[in-house]
């Protein structure tokens, strides 16, 4: 076997965007499944005034990315989905979010990925009338969240994000067990261009 | 619940979260065991790609024993088959599952969706142009990229499943067939 070295790897970063789960919110609904307790909740932030509608936006300032125009503009709408799983410091988490770019063109994102809170998730998923627990729930808990998220839109100029494998790194705000805020930076995994031998 | 903040607009951040990838290990896939031609479906080409089973090296490219404090991931991929479709906007569509034996006997079962950017009219060229892409000597490379999970009840492994990772890898193509598929696998972190 040929042991070759590592491929080199870049993260663009692309756009931010976070949200307070608190506004425009519909559920959560909470069910037991197999594999863990699911919670579901949506927000049709479309809903509010522009001005208070959740922004995107490039957290450097830049007004260009990848050789585009840098995406700004508002959150309309996001949807989660959050799987604890039983006895373990994490959780899976899948979703949706509906942009709208300051210029009207809409892209959608689905992702996946975990959220993970070390032991003070546990400590908080599980435990029942222990004061401790109890004064912890009563605390904000952030999060770390990691996702992968691809986007999708009919628009010509933002056509190019649609080409792109996008991760994000994030937090997740944990209120009284609760997902009470979700902030993330959105990156698109890049390499050079493509090559040929041949 | 109690609204944490004033409003849904939350003010602009200027600092980026953290973002670590933290390398975990790497694969080099053989993929002509099998090859199933869907053919022309809605959106573009499906195929079904399998791996040589048991071919497959999982490894560290440092040869280290352990990563991120627990046991380094080493064995091979005892199975695995991606249902791919090569979208006729020039997108490679990946949907692999694959299950990973480790050398001290644990199952790791991995799924992920990738995505393979073909580049301009990349889509005509797999499917119709002549010459061919990619030769036996000089075979056609690309940059492809695969956001795998992991499952395993094994308690030495158990820690991957904390983790969304990444994978930054290349497939290499001869006469327009993907031949072989290499994967560096990252955890976020």
């Amino acid at each position: 076997m040929t042991v070759r070295s590592l491929f080199g790897r870049k993260l663009e970063y692309l756009f931010s965007f976070d949200l307070d789960l608190a506004w425009a919110r519909r559920g959560p609904h909470r069910a037991v499944a197999p594999g863990g307790v699911i919670t579901s909740q949506a927000h049709d932030f479309a809903t509010l005034r522009d001005a208070d509608k959740p922004l995107v936006y490039n957290a450097h300032g830049e007004s260009r990315v990848l050789s585009d125009e840098a995406l700004t503009g508002r959150v309309e709408f996001a949807q989660d989905t959050i799987r604890y799983v039983p006895q373990s410091d994490f959780a899976d988490v899948l979703g949706r979010v509906v942009l709208k770019t300051d210029d009207q063109q809409t892209i959608q994102g689905e992702y996946t990925g975990v959220v993970r809170a070390g032991r003070s998730w546990y400590a908080l998923r599980s435990g029942f009338g222990d004061a401790r627990v109890s004064e912890l729930k009563r605390a904000a808990v952030e999060t770390k969240a990691h996702v992968r998220i691809r986007f999708e839109t009919g628009s010509t100029k933002y056509r190019w994000i649609v080409g792109y494998q996008c991760v994000g790194f994030g937090r997740f705000l944990l209120c009284h067990g609760e997902p009470a805020a979700a902030m993330f930076d959105i990156y698109a995994l890049d390499e050079p261009v493509l090559t040929s031998t041949s | 619940m109690a609204h944490i903040y004033a409003g849904a607009a939350l003010p602009r951040r200027t600092e980026l979260f953290d973002r670590d990838m933290l390398y975990l290990f790497s694969y080099d896939a053989n993929l002509e065991m099998r090859r199933d031609e869907v053919g022309f479906v809605p959106g573009g080409l499906r195929v079904n790609i399998s791996a040589r089973p048991n071919e497959t090296r999982v490894y560290h490219v440092a040869s280290e024993r352990s990563t991120l404090g627990f046991n380094a991931v080493q064995g091979t991929v005892t199975w695995g088959v991606d249902r791919a479709l090569v979208r006729c906007d020039d997108i490679g569509l990946l949907d692999v599952r694959l299950t990973i034996r480790t050398d001290d006997g644990a199952t790791i079962y991995s799924w992920y969706e990738g995505l393979f950017p073909s580049g301009p009219r990349g889509y005509r060229k797999l499917i119709s142009e002549q010459p061919l892409l990619g030769k036996e000597r000089s075979p056609f490379t690309a940059a492809v990229y695969i956001t795998p999970r992991y499952e395993t009840n094994h308690e030495k492994y158990r820690w991957l499943m904390e983790y969304q990772c990444i994978g930054i890898g290349r497939v290499s193509i001869i006469k327009s067939l993907v031949r072989s598929a290499s994967f560096d696998i990252y955890a976020m972190d």
